[in-house]
């Protein structure tokens, strides 16, 4: 054989039953390729008073979430790892509420004040939090206090209706 | 009776089986914030499944083709590689998710940290899929995942209000702060979790390596009929512990620990014991299924020998990219980013990408060519394209859904 | 979408196949049923520029053709014969959904990536060369 000539198979003629699985499939990757770009951009603040209320119930989400793995291990009902790691996990849970607090747009001294408000209780309830942790990782297999969870939690209450009303 | 027994196992492993991180995290999460008015998503997915699983496996078994090797012969080059990249990444995001569930369960027995647990548990699963055959795997990890039944206990034990809970699923209404599009992000969410893509590879994967005949594949609609929905009431369990403990507390479910909050309270120690098992199994067994599901993508794509019926060095590219997988999931998790997150975002980008998984197999499923006489019937095909078009619509809401509420927050 | 006219059934002889349909992308087989490659070209032999003349020889295909072809069937453009792997056609047995051959994998050039693999990474990895259990 002299030459051998190789003859390409033309994609750009597809098959006909290929073109709606071409076209779906292309609409999701598209889509998918869409979402990593925004994601990745990221998107503008929001308004007034919203991040402060959202910090807001998350801290106290984490307080109720606390008060409730002390309890049950007070009980008896869940060992002292879980509870632990509840508690733990419940740090970084306020941690992330303090840093959303700490990001919140406050353009007047009235929004400045009331973001500041909110700073106190939720570091008061991270300390609060932090202590439970420590309490549970004594060697003692005691009950917990939880005293100070209680008065956190409503003074986390009260600074949400003021942010609420507003 | 051995034969009642294989068929009890089946079922068994596959009620064991049918959960993941995604779907206890989701359905935690779900039933803390929306109670239970969500439950139609379940219910939707599970029959979505039903019906897919059943078609992947059958088209496996007939064609004796799995499912990449369909998606690269019917569609073009274009299409196929791009099919191939969205899947492979979901699926080792989804892989990601898992290895981290393993390691939080084993965290929460411990309370050594995560992370610590992280390789130990990626290894684990390695030294698995390396040595241990593949119905002992499928059988040990199923059965002891079936445990996540503590959930139904746990939900009876805890005495709620039945019929505030049917109420609950039946309202239209939102509770409290949650708003509409938050909602249907969360819809999409519980239905990406629940019509998990890797379970479509991993099954017809199985039954070309296993080779199932006309009997495997009626013990294998039997499981699936039976088995998944029975674990879609285990999904739901699931959301009304926390619908009925977390909700009335406005505590949404952020991290591992807090979905065994109502376990505690409802058997205690035991109970709890009992749950973080199931959870280690179950998580540990999905783990398993997605890093063969990457190996299987990537080497039926590509044409490469794969299964783990062959010794590694007859497969060994098929070994090779589970290893890299791993290896890459492994390294995502020690960044520190929170697994629990990888898990939300890893079932909504399943959503996404779920209609590129089911169209190839539902239009090969009507081709004589490659399966003879069993082409799909009306009623089957009716479902299909039933479930094609409610897939599509999840896919395409999803983006806008995701950006609008940023990813449910 | 213009489909070129298949030819005259009559003057044909033995099974009429569509290169793209039942050759393109499709997995080939050894003779054992192992996984060997997926189709990605075909070589044809002499086949002259132009309009074939009149009661000309068709040309043949000489060998299925595999290797570094993602890109270049996406993008365009192909790579050079040197970089391709070469099936030779008598070397096929059957034509199926699948292609089978007539020889094993391991005599095969196509097979050397995996060999390579086989050898020098997951070899070396303790239980690689065993049954699995």
């Amino acid at each position: 054989m002299s030459s051998v000539m190789r003859m390409r198979l033309d994609e750009r003629r597809g098959r006909p039953s290929r073109s709606l699985a071409d076209r779906s499939v292309k609409a999701v990757v598209g889509s998918l390729l869409v979402t990593l770009v925004v994601l990745t951009a990221g998107c503008g603040g929001s308004p007034d008073t919203k991040d402060l209320s959202k910090a807001l119930l998350e801290t106290r989400a984490a307080v109720r979430s606390t008060e409730l793995a002390v309890d049950l291990h007070d009980e008896g009902r869940t060992t002292k790892a879980a509870a632990q790691v509840t508690v733990a996990d419940m740090v970084d849970q306020i941690g992330l509420a303090q840093r959303r607090l700490v990001k919140a747009p406050a353009d007047t001294p009235e929004l400045r004040d009331l973001r500041r408000q909110c700073e106190v209780v939720v570091t008061d309830a991270l300390a609060t939090v932090q202590d439970t942790k420590e309490a549970l990782s004594g060697p003692a297999d005691g009950p917990v206090p939880s005293e100070d969870l209680s008065r956190v939690e409503g003074a986390v209450d009260q600074t949400l209706t003021v942010v609420t009303k507003r | 009776m051995k034969r009642l027994f294989a068929v009890a196992l089946g079922i068994l492993t596959a009620i064991g089986g049918f959960l993941d991180i995604g779907d206890i995290v989701t359905n935690a999460v779900v039933g803390s914030r929306f109670g239970m008015s969500l439950a139609w998503v379940v219910v939707v997915g599970v029959i979505g499944i039903c019906v897919f699983a059943q078609m992947s496996g059958r088209v496996a078994a007939v064609s004796g083709r799995a499912t990449f090797e369909i998606i690269r012969e019917r569609l073009g080059p274009r299409a196929a590689s791009a099919n191939l990249a969205a899947s492979f990444l979901i699926n080792v995001m989804t892989l990601t998710a898992e290895v981290g569930g393993i390691a939080l369960a084993l965290q929460l027995v411990s309370s050594v940290s995560y992370l610590l647990w992280v390789p130990f548990a990626a290894g684990a699963v390695w030294l698995v899929i390396w040595r241990v055959r593949f119905s002992i795997m499928e059988n040990v990890t199923g059965l002891i995942g079936l445990t996540l039944v503590g959930f139904a206990v746990a939900l009876f034990l805890l005495g709620p209000s039945w019929s505030e809970l049917a109420q609950q699923v039946m309202q239209q209404g939102l509770p409290g702060t949650e708003k509409a599009t938050t909602y249907w992000f969360y819809a999409v969410a519980l239905f990406g979790a629940a019509m998990t893509p890797y379970e479509v590879f991993f099954f017809s994967s199985g039954a070309v390596e296993e080779g199932w005949t006309a009997e495997d594949l009626t013990q294998s609609r039997v499981n699936v009929l039976v088995g998944f929905p029975l674990g879609g009431v285990l999904s739901l369990a699931i959301a009304a512990c926390g619908a009925v403990v977390l909700l009335p507390q406005s505590i949404q479910v952020t991290t591992l620990s807090q979905v065994m909050l109502p376990v505690a309270e409802a058997g205690g120690k035991v109970l709890l014991a009992v749950i973080i098992l199931g959870v280690v199994a179950a998580t540990f067994g999905a783990a398993l299924e997605t890093t063969l599901s990457s190996g299987y993508t990537l080497a039926q794509f590509n044409g490469w020998s794969w299964g783990k019926f062959h010794r590694p060095t007859e497969a060994a590219r098929f070994h090779l990219t589970m290893i890299i997988c791993l290896i890459v999931g492994l390294g995502v998790l020690l960044t520190g980013m929170d697994p629990i997150k990888i898990t939300e975002l890893s079932v909504v980008f399943s959503a996404i990408a779920l209609p590129l998984t089911y169209l190839p197999i539902l239009v090969v499923a009507n081709d004589p060519e490659y399966m003879g006489e069993q082409v799909n019937g009306a009623v089957t095909n009716a479902a299909g394209v039933f479930y094609l078009i409610v897939i599509l619509v999840a896919s395409l809401a999803a983006v806008p859904l995701l950006i609008i509420t940023k990813a449910g927050s | 979408m213009n489909l070129p006219h298949p030819p005259d059934t009559a003057a044909v002889t033995g099974r009429l196949i569509d290169a793209r349909l039942h050759l393109l992308d499709r997995q080939v087989l050894d003779r054992a049923a192992l996984p060997v490659t997926t189709v990605d070209d075909i070589s044809l032999s002499d086949v002259p520029a132009g309009p074939l003349p009149h009661a000309s020889p068709s040309p043949t295909i000489t060998a299925l053709l595999s290797g570094a072809f993602r890109f270049t069937r996406i993008f365009g453009g192909r790579p050079p014969m040197s970089r391709l792997d070469r099936i030779s056609w008598s070397d096929l047995a059957e034509i199926g959904t699948a292609i089978r051959l007539r020889a094993a994998r391991d005599t095969l050039q196509v097979g050397w990536l995996e060999r390579w693999v086989a050898r020098h990474v997951i070899g070396k990895i303790p239980g690689g060369r065993h049954d699995p259990e």
